[in-house]
Formats: C-alpha cells, sequence, structure tokens
C-alpha cells in the first residue's frame, strides 16, 4: 500500500471563477475544466467532506465518481512520487566572470563573486565545459551554453570565442546550439551585438525602471549612472544587430513601487519580454522581500497582469513575460515536481569548472554537482533530484498549487525558507482566471506563434 | 453519500479547456475535426465533403449550381418556391440562369452602408460560392440573369432594385421582362435557407436527397486516375506512366490509343485530354481490368511473371538453420571487413571538399563511398541475423569467418585485399543475387528463407524470421547492383590510379605503430558495443543508430589516417582479457566490467597516440575522445538493463 500523502482533495482540486463560470483546476496534470454550478456546488463539498476512507491520492476516477459523472477512466496519475533520474544534460551556464563593474544592493551573487574572490573563467575550461555538455546530452536533442556572471562581458574575449567554437563543435556534432547571456549591457560593444545577432542569442538585460529608479539600486563601482550607459548599449544592439530576442529583467525590492509604470517604461524601450523578480537574496537586507511585502508584491503584479489581459484579449501585443509565460503553461497544462532543471538537465559552471545545480548556486558546496573536465556527478545530481520531489516537502505536498510551482527556487528556499507562497498561490490563481478569459475571448492567442512556446516547451532555457 | 449521479440530463456538464484536459479524456462520438467547417478545405476536389454541395439550397425554392467555371446556375426550381408566385418558370431556366449579385450580411457588426453587395460578373463558380458559404442567416436578396457571369454588363437599375429589395419589408420579388416576354433579370428577397435541422444540428435530411452531398467528391478508390487534379492519390495510383519498353515517358496511363507508336503525349488540360483517354463509362465496364496494363515502378508491363520458386532439393531442420545462421553471422563480419579495407585502398579523401575536386578525385570518391555504404549495410546484416539467432533463443555471434562461400567458384578464406579489379569482381559474385542454392551470399539466406518458410510448425517465430531474411535478401540484390556501378566509375581508370598502396609500418615508426594499435582498439569497440546490444535482445531497443555511428566513425577516423599514410589497417581480432559471456549469465556487472575494460584499452591506446603523434593526432584523439565518452555512456546505461 503506498503511504498517505495527501488525505484530503484540496490538495488536488481547486476551484475558481471567470466570466464564463465557474471552473476547476485539478492539479495532477494541471487540468483545467468548465464545469457548471452544479459540479461546482459537489466538488465544493466534496473538497470539505473529503471521503474518510480514501487515504491515497485520488485517482481521477474517484473524483469523478463522487461528484456522480460516469467516467471509465482509471488512468494512472501523471505524477507520481518516483522522482526523475537524472536526464541527459540540456544546457549549461558559464560564470565566465566572478566579477561585476557595478554594485547592485540587492545582488544574490555578491557582484558575482559568490563570498569568494573575483576571478574569471580562462579559454580552456569554457570550451571543455562546451564539449562536457555535447558528451553529457542526447544526441538528438539542442543545447544551450549560457553566459553568466557577475557581469559576462567582463570577459568579452572568452564569450566570443567560446560562442564560436560551441558553434562549430556543435554543428560537426549535428547539434543544434542556442545560446543565451544575462548581462547589464553597459559595456556592450558593436562586435557583441553583432555576435548576439550572427548566433542565436537570448539576450537578458536587467533594467530596474526609469533613470533615477533605476540608478539608485543599480549604481556603477565608480557611483556613475548606469542607465546612462544601459541605454548606450540598447542603442549599439539597435545600430549593430538585434538578437533573435531581447528581454528585460526587472529586479523587485521592497522599495520598488507601483510596477505597472515600470513595466510599461521598459517595453517602451524596445524589449521582447519583460518579467520582474522579487529579491529574496540579498546582500543589502533591506533590500530583501519580506513575507509581509509579498501581498503588496501580489497587487502590483495583478495591476499588470489586468493590463496585460486587456491588451491581449484586444488582440494587441504586451509581452509581460511572468504573465505570458504563466499563461502559456496553463495552457499546456504544464505539470512537474520541480521548479527548474537545475541538476537535471541543467548545471552551471564556476570560473573553474567546477558544476553547480544552477547559476545561483555557484561555489555552494551543498549543490556542487561534479566538474567540467570529470563530469557531473550522476549520483549527486540524482540525489538533489529525489530529495527536491514536491511530492516529499512539507507544506508543498498538500498544496494544489505545487505542480506549477514546482516547490520553489532551490536558491531562495536554501537561503531564506518559503516566504512567497501565498504570493505564488495568488498569481496563479489571477492567471487561471486570465486564461480563462483569453481562451474564451480570443482562443486563436494560444495559436499563435511565439518565443514564449519556445521558453515553456524547453525548461532549461535558462532565465534570470 | 451525497453525491448521486444526477438525473437531470443539463446538469453536470464538464468541459476540457487546455491541452492536457482535453487529451485526458476520450470523448465517445464524432470528434470537432469532422464537422464540415473543419475539414480540408473541402471543395476542391472535395477530399471528404464538398461544402458547395451544402451551400446549394441557400435561398429558398432554388437549387443552385456551383460546380462550372462560368459562374453559378439555378439548376432547379422547387414548385413551392415563392418565385413561382411571382411568375418565374421552368421555361425560365433554359438556357440557365445565372446568379449575378447578392445583397446580405456576412458578420453581425455590418449595418447600414457597410452591407456588402456581392458581384459576381467574371468569377467562377467557385468563387461565388464562397460569396454565398459566409452568408448569415437572414434575410438575403439576389439577382439573377440569363447571361453568364464571365460576360456580363450588370444593368444598374438592377442593382438599385437589389438593394430596395434587400430592405423591404413587404416585397420580396420582381422580376424585368423584354417585350417578347422574355426574362431580362430579376431580383428576389428571402431568409436563407437553414440545412441543419435545429434540434439536432446534424444536415436536415429533408433539404438533400441521398447522393446530393456526396456527388462531386473524388472517387480514389475506383477509376480516378489522371483526372485527379490535386495529384492527391497519384502516389498509389498510376496517372503518369513509363511505356512497358521504357523507350517513352510522360505518357497517359488512361490513353485511348494503345497501338500508335510512338504512343500519344499527355495533353495538359482536362478538355483537350479528356477525349482521348478511355471513357468512365468503359473503365466501369471493365476496361481497367482489361485493357489497362500493370505498372511496376512507374512503368506499364503487359504481363508479370513471378519469378520460379527457388528449387530446394531439401529443407534444413531447425537445428540447421541455428547452425546456418551461426556461420552467415561469422560471414557477414569478414565481409564488413572486406569491404572497409578495400574502401581504404581508395586513393580518394574521407570527405570530398567543395572545391577545386578534379572529375577523376570525383569519381574515385564516388566508389570508395559507394564500398563504404554497403559496408554499412553489412553492418546492419549482422544485427538482423544476430536478431533472427536471438529469436530462435540462441546467443549472439561476432566472430569473424575464415572461410566465406560455399560453391568452389567464389569460396575462399577470408582476406585483406585491395579494391582490384578481381576484388572487386569476386564483390559482385559473391552478392550476385541468385535463385539457385548456395551460391553466394544471397543463395545461403534463399535456403533459409524456403525451409522456414515451408515449416511453419517447426519454426514458430516464422514471422518475424522470414521478414529478417528477406531484409537481407533484398538488400543483397541492391549491393549486387551497387558493385556493378562501382566497375562502372572506375572502368576506364587504370587501378594504379585509384588504388593506394597500402603496406606495413616501418619497424620504427612509433607513430603509425600507435596508430595500428589504435586501429585494432577502434575495431574492438565496435565489435563489444554490436556484442552487447545484441546480448539485449529485444530489451536494447534496436541498435542505437547514432551510438554505432560514433563506434564507426572513430575506426574509419583512425584507419583514413593510417591510409593516407600508406599503411592498411590490420582488424587484429580483440583478445578478450575475460571469456565472453553468454547471454542468459549476464549480469549489469559483467555488461559494466566489458565496458571498462573496452574503455581502459582504447584509452591507453589514444594517449599512446597523442604522446607520440603531431597537432593531426592530437586533433584526431579530442575527436575520439569525445565520441567515445557519449558512446560509453550510453553502453553503460545500457548495461544496467540486463537484469
Amino acid at each position: 500500500m503506498c503511504a498517505q500523502l495527501h488525505p484530503t482533495y484540496m490538495a488536488e482540486l481547486r476551484l475558481f471563477r471567470s466570466s464564463k463560470g465557474p471552473h476547476l483546476f485539478v492539479t495532477d496534470g494541471s487540468r483545467i475544466y468548465d464545469i457548471d454550478d452544479c459540479a461546482e456546488r459537489r466538488i465544493a463539498e466534496l473538497i470539505n467532506n473529503p471521503p474518510q476512507d480514501s487515504g491515497d491520492i485520488p485517482k481521477d476516477r474517484d473524483l469523478w465518481d463522487a461528484i456522480g459523472v460516469f467516467c471509465d477512466s482509471a488512468m494512472p496519475r501523471y505524477i507520481d512520487k518516483e522522482s526523475l533520474s537524472p536526464p541527459p544534460l540540456r544546457s549549461i551556464s558559464l560564470n565566465v566572470a566572478q566579477a561585476c563593474n557595478m554594485g547592485c544592493g540587492y545582488c544574490y551573487a555578491d557582484t558575482g563573486k559568490f563570498g569568494g574572490s573575483a576571478r574569471i573563467m580562462n579559454e580552456e575550461t569554457a570550451r571543455i565545459a562546451v564539449d562536457r555538455l555535447i558528451a553529457e546530452s542526447s544526441p538528438k536533442s539542442d543545447i544551450v551554453v549560457g553566459f553568466m556572471g557577475g557581469e559576462p562581458l567582463l570577459n568579452r574575449r572568452v564569450v566570443h570565442q567560446t560562442t564560436r567554437y560551441a558553434a562549430r563543435v556543435g554543428r560537426e556534432a549535428g547539434r543544434r546550439v542556442r545560446f543565451s547571456i544575462t548581462t547589464n549591457a553597459t559595456t556592450l560593444q558593436p562586435e557583441d551585438a553583432e555576435l548576439f545577432a550572427q548566433f542565436p542569442y537570448t539576450v537578458t538585460i536587467s533594467i530596474d525602471g526609469k533613470r533615477e529608479q533605476h540608478d539608485e539600486v543599480r549604481r556603477m563601482n565608480d557611483g556613475s549612472s548606469s542607465y546612462s550607459r544601459l541605454l548606450q548599449g540598447l542603442d549599439i544592439i539597435a545600430r549593430h544587430g538585434r538578437p533573435r530576442h531581447l528581454s528585460a529583467r526587472v529586479t523587485v525590492t521592497p522599495r520598488t513601487g507601483d510596477l505597472l509604470p515600470i513595466l510599461d517604461h521598459a517595453l517602451s524601450l524596445g524589449f521582447d519580454e519583460v518579467g520582474f523578480a522579487a529579491a529574496l537574496v540579498s546582500a543589502d537586507p533591506s533590500l530583501a522581500f519580506s513575507a509581509d511585502d509579498f501581498q503588496v508584491f501580489l497587487e502590483r503584479m495583478v495591476v499588470c497582469g489586468r493590463k496585460a489581459l486587456q491588451e491581449l484579449s484586444a488582440g494587441r501585443k504586451y509581452p509581460f513575460g511572468n504573465f505570458e509565460t504563466a499563461l502559456e503553461q496553463i495552457h499546456r497544462g504544464s505539470h512537474r515536481p520541480y521548479p527548474c532543471g537545475a541538476g537535471a538537465a541543467y548545471l552551471s559552471a564556476n570560473a573553474e569548472g567546477k558544476l553547480y545545480a544552477c547559476h545561483r548556486l555557484i561555489d555552494d558546496p551543498k549543490f556542487e554537482m561534479g566538474s567540467v573536465r570529470l563530469g557531473s556527478n550522476f549520483e549527486k545530481r540524482a540525489e538533489h533530484l529525489s530529495r527536491s520531489h514536491v511530492d516529499l516537502i512539507e507544506p508543498c505536498r498538500s498544496c494544489w498549487a505545487r505542480y506549477l510551482c514546482g516547490g520553489g527556487c532551490y536558491h531562495e528556499v536554501s537561503r531564506r525558507g518559503r516566504l512567497g507562497c501565498d504570493y505564488i498561490r495568488g498569481w496563479l490563481e489571477f492567471c487561471l482566471y486570465a486564461y480563462a478569459e483569453l481562451s474564451s475571448f480570443r482562443p486563436n492567442y494560444f495559436n499563435e506563434p511565439r518565443y514564449v512556446w519556445e521558453k515553456v516547451s524547453n525548461p532549461t532555457t535558462i532565465s534570470n | 453519500m451525497p453525491n448521486q449521479p444526477s438525473t437531470d440530463p443539463t446538469e453536470l456538464k464538464i468541459f476540457p479547456r487546455n491541452l492536457t484536459a482535453r487529451a485526458d479524456y476520450i470523448v465517445r462520438g464524432n470528434p470537432t475535426n469532422t464537422r464540415p467547417e473543419s475539414g480540408v478545405d473541402n471543395c476542391f476536389p472535395g477530399l471528404e465533403f464538398d461544402q458547395r454541395n451544402l451551400d446549394k439550397a441557400f435561398f429558398p425554392g432554388f437549387i443552385f449550381e456551383f460546380h462550372r467555371d462560368d459562374g453559378a446556375i439555378i439548376h432547379r426550381l422547387a414548385p413551392s418556391a415563392p418565385a413561382v408566385d411571382s411568375g418565374l418558370t421552368e421555361g425560365d431556366l433554359n438556357p440557365p440562369l445565372y446568379l449575378w449579385a447578392l445583397n446580405g450580411r456576412t458578420m453581425k457588426d455590418q449595418t447600414g452602408g457597410n452591407i456588402p453587395i456581392f458581384f459576381f460578373d467574371r468569377l467562377e463558380g467557385l468563387e461565388v460560392w464562397r460569396r454565398v458559404h459566409d452568408l448569415r442567416h437572414e434575410r438575403v436578396a439576389i439577382l439573377i440573369g440569363p447571361t453568364s457571369g464571365l460576360f456580363v454588363q450588370i444593368p444598374s437599375d438592377s442593382i438599385k432594385k437589389l438593394n430596395d429589395l434587400y430592405k423591404s419589408t413587404n416585397v420580396n420579388s420582381y422580376v424585368e421582362r423584354d417585350s417578347q416576354g422574355k426574362l431580362q433579370w430579376a431580383v428576389f428577397a428571402g431568409e436563407r435557407a437553414p440545412y441543419l435541422d435545429p434540434e439536432t444540428g446534424v444536415i436536415d435530411p429533408s433539404v438533400y436527397g441521398p447522393g446530393e452531398l456526396t456527388r462531386s467528391l473524388c472517387v480514389p478508390w475506383q477509376y480516378d486516375f489522371r483526372d485527379c487534379g490535386c495529384f492527391y492519390w497519384a502516389s498509389n495510383k498510376p496517372d503518369i506512366v513509363i511505356s512497358g519498353d521504357g523507350l517513352h515517358e510522360q505518357l497517359n496511363f488512361q490513353r485511348l490509343d494503345r497501338t500508335s507508336d510512338p504512343p500519344p503525349s499527355d495533353l495538359p488540360t482536362y478538355l483537350e485530354r479528356r477525349p482521348l483517354e478511355i471513357s468512365y463509362t468503359a473503365l466501369l465496364s471493365g476496361a481497367w481490368n482489361t485493357t489497362l496494363p500493370s505498372v511496376l515502378n512507374d512503368r506499364e508491363s503487359e504481363c508479370f511473371v513471378p519469378p520460379p520458386a527457388p528449387d530446394v532439393p531439401r529443407l534444413m531442420t531447425r537445428g540447421e538453420v541455428i547452425e546456418e545462421l551461426k556461420y552467415l553471422s561469422t560471414v557477414e563480419h569478414a565481409l564488413l571487413v572486406e569491404y572497409l579495407y578495400a574502401h581504404y585502398s581508395l586513393n580518394a579523401p574521407p570527405a570530398l571538399p567543395a572545391i577545386g575536386v578534379s572529375d577523376q578525385t570525383r569519381r574515385i570518391f564516388a566508389a570508395a563511398d559507394e564500398v563504404f555504404r554497403i559496408a554499412v549495410d553489412e553492418m546492419r546484416h549482422l544485427r538482423w541475423v544476430n536478431e533472427a539467432l536471438n529469436l530462435l533463443g540462441e546467443g549472439p555471434v561476432t566472430d569473424r569467418a575464415e572461410i566465406i562461400g560455399r560453391v568452389p567458384e567464389v569460396r575462399r578464406p577470408f582476406q585483406l585485399n585491395p579494391l582490384t579489379p578481381e576484388q572487386l569482381q569476386w564483390f559482385v559474385d559473391i552478392e550476385r543475387p541468385s535463385q539457385a542454392i548456395n551460391e553466394g551470399i544471397d543463395g545461403m539466406y534463399v535456403r533459409l528463407h524456403v525451409s522456414i518458410d515451408r515449416q511453419p510448425a517447426l519454426f514458430p517465430e516464422r514471422k518475424r524470421l522470414i521478414h529478417l531474411i528477406k531484409l537481407i535478401i533484398d538488400e543483397g540484390g541492391d549491393h549486387f547492383r551497387r558493385f556493378q556501378t562501382i566497375q562502372k566509375h572506375l572502368s576506364d581508370l587504370p587501378p594504379e590510379q585509384y588504388l593506394r598502396p597500402l603496406g606495413e609500418a616501418p619497424a620504427d615508426s612509433l607513430l603509425l605503430k600507435s596508430l595500428l594499435s589504435l586501429s585494432d582498439q577502434n575495431y574492438a569497440v565496435v565489435l563489444g558495443y554490436l556484442l552487447t546490444s545484441f546480448l539485449l535482445g529485444d530489451r536494447a531497443g534496436g541498435i542505437n543508430i547514432e551510438d554505432s555511428r560514433r563506434a564507426m566513425f572513430n575506426v574509419h577516423d583512425t584507419n583514413h589516417h593510417l591510409a593516407s599514410r600508406g599503411v592498411g589497417a590490420k582488424f587484429n581480432l580483440p583478445t578478450p582479457r575475460a571469456p565472453l559471456p553468454r547471454a542468459a549469465a549476464i549480469t549489469p556487472e559483467i555488461a559494466g566490467s566489458l565496458v571498462d575494460n573496452l574503455q581502459s584499452s582504447v584509452e591507453e591506446a589514444l594517449a599512446s597516440v597523442e604522446d607520440v603523434g603531431g597537432e593531426d593526432e592530437r586533433q584526431l584523439v579530442t575527436r575520439q575522445r569525445r565520441n567515445y565518452e557519449g558512446l560509453f555512456r550510453q553502453m553503460r546505461r545500457r548495461a544496467l538493463k540486463y537484469k
């Protein structure tokens, strides 16, 4: 007999409403149904008074039987308690510069040093990392090489040479290689823009708002304005070559204020996508979110979400990344027992070539997973994945949103615990509502090809 | 239980919304993609449903015909048609009346001046239908007249009348005749006729008679050969063929004239072509069976004579079949190696540079490439033979035959020879298709095939066995032809021009010696890979193409390197460090240690090449290491399956 995991339906079902009427979200498989008032009433009863005799996770059959709908399907669950065996790699990010020309107060990476000394990755290590990725990935899959830091463009030569090397050996091995880089754009040169345009690059640039707001937290090491240099960087991109995808990442602190003006401002600068991330792990503790800050954050995110819903419903573009990604995942019914691909198909290398679960966990011995020279450590990856299965984690295993959320960022959880659960549920609940609306009033939205599809379908695309 | 099934049929409705919900539940009944609006844009030629038929009764009392190049006509007038009251008669329909224009909404938000009038002058029937199809189910007005839309000048007063009638609430018809009473034009207004049953949503059987909806569909399963305008069916029906003697191409399969020499050419347009083709009636009454010949490989043939069944003096027993397969496995292995060696003996680079290649190099390369491809096929044969052995409950055989061939003409010991004309002729002979038993390789398989096929009781695995053996026989015939092509490629070149000397390594060359040893280790990895895959049998999920490519790539890499330096690969068989495991006894540990041994031996050889080699060799070592790393990881993963 299986162990008792979910004694109630609370963790398996979520009722919500849109202008179309009541809907049901089924956690297993992230399925969404339109239901009528009668079904809504019965499911509410079921959630409030679950049958006492059923100790295990309810099967579909039990559910439909319980609300009185005939159903002969006895499908196994989409997600069981088996942890994922480490899959072949699909992406590695290279922390080519564990150093930065800026000193942002909230930097989780300690300006790239991760508590150690500033250093850069040499070319040989970067090449070996690429060879490692090709050797440890499935011969059939595309691969992604990411450049992170610190500020990766401080080690421009290695970024350029490694890109060309990866493209060449990838071609020889019959593989499609894509690239991503996260940069502050303050040192961006024409040749960088040309490189990003020549190879399939996703470029993510950090921007925190209009000039004053941005410069308040994102200062250059010499105290000068980084906003001016960011605009110069964007100008170089406009003139010398635009990457396939140019996205903006906004770090939100408790002092940030309203988000909608920031979103509109960043979109006005021509980004293909703009997304927010709350600062949870911050060098300056006053810039880190506390549990209370999340309530305000949720309200402000929903304001942006409503604007996006309105624009998308009217058939206009409004690439609010958090919103569009969530909607696509909900549409596809994305369900996974992990928050991201870290330690699974994604690893990150530090300047010396040691591998870690992700770029945020660089130099953290608890998440060390081999090295580019000796190979990834299969056992450690397996152990990480068996430890992190969301059905084994309290309080996640009794949360209806667990297969959409995956249990929260490993880095944030390991440093701060789970402060944002109510925010995540609130945001997802809003997105479920928005999905029901948009899919009713503009169903074609979900058939249009968009970059976000690629991102969603490839969980190892490196973001932030 | 509070939740009993509801007895109210309008209650407890559940509709899947997102993709996982939709994929989760199999709904009984026709899927949504069988609805008319989601068909394969169904009117030309109407693969599953011709919507033009559906809309032909769109106006009350009229049956239109849209299947015309010169516009849409009124085909029939219902006796109860409102138009009859306005004096329209059957006599007015001959010559036919055309639909000239119509007035009606296609979208809800069209009001006042935005309500469109569609003019149908210079439009063919299909185009007219497209406009009609979009009409909403509400009041429409139509303008008809006696001239084809292709030529008509629509009179302006008729347009005004059309507009007036559309807006009118009580007038529904107007007919304009000349002094002789001949109809000049007419305007009618009415509700667009429904064709779906309002209760059930299905097509209303009272609107359409049997056959009326399907009449214009393709009949590809019957006699639709050259007529298929979209070439959809041509992939499995003859339409354009080659004459029986192979002299004339692009002939119409349905041509009426089947005696002229040369036969008549096919004509591009339907109207030109149709009178020169066998009529549909003739086809229906049997001409397709009596007049039209069989077509094989696009070629007409007057008669098809199956080859005579091979004469097998005595069927083999199950034990003999197994022994023979074991022997054939070693033969496939031996041939694989002989072909590879012959490939390296040709004076061609492993890949052809994009520019600056002489015609001669190109020809030698083509020959070399073909030999290599045949060698790759042999590896596949080796796999199939081992699959056959596995089906028969036997362990794999990766040994190499010392003697090849059963009959004296082709029988000889295994040997590594350059691709001289004599060697090439021997390859042609050994691969020659044969109905006679025991000549060449093909003959050996033919005897197996017959023995298994005729003794179902002895071979319960017969169905799958026959399939495998048939594959090998078919590819063998292909090899015979391909070796002949190679003979053609090389026929007018003297052997000293296309061969390169492959000799021994000088005793003092450490580099060449280390490369030779690497070559042997590369070979050992291929054999080890095959063995571990064969041992897994069905559980291997077949040989992974990418993995075998990795293994073969390195063999090829080293041997080309050696050949370009005038040294031939040795293909020494590995001396196993431990006895090879038997299928039944293999465990993950044994398989794992097999992989370990292979890896350490090949790494030793790579390291020694790296030590004594220059830049070229270092690159070779890097390439091969990368390749092997992936391969050994896969092999280790597979090793875990031996449970």
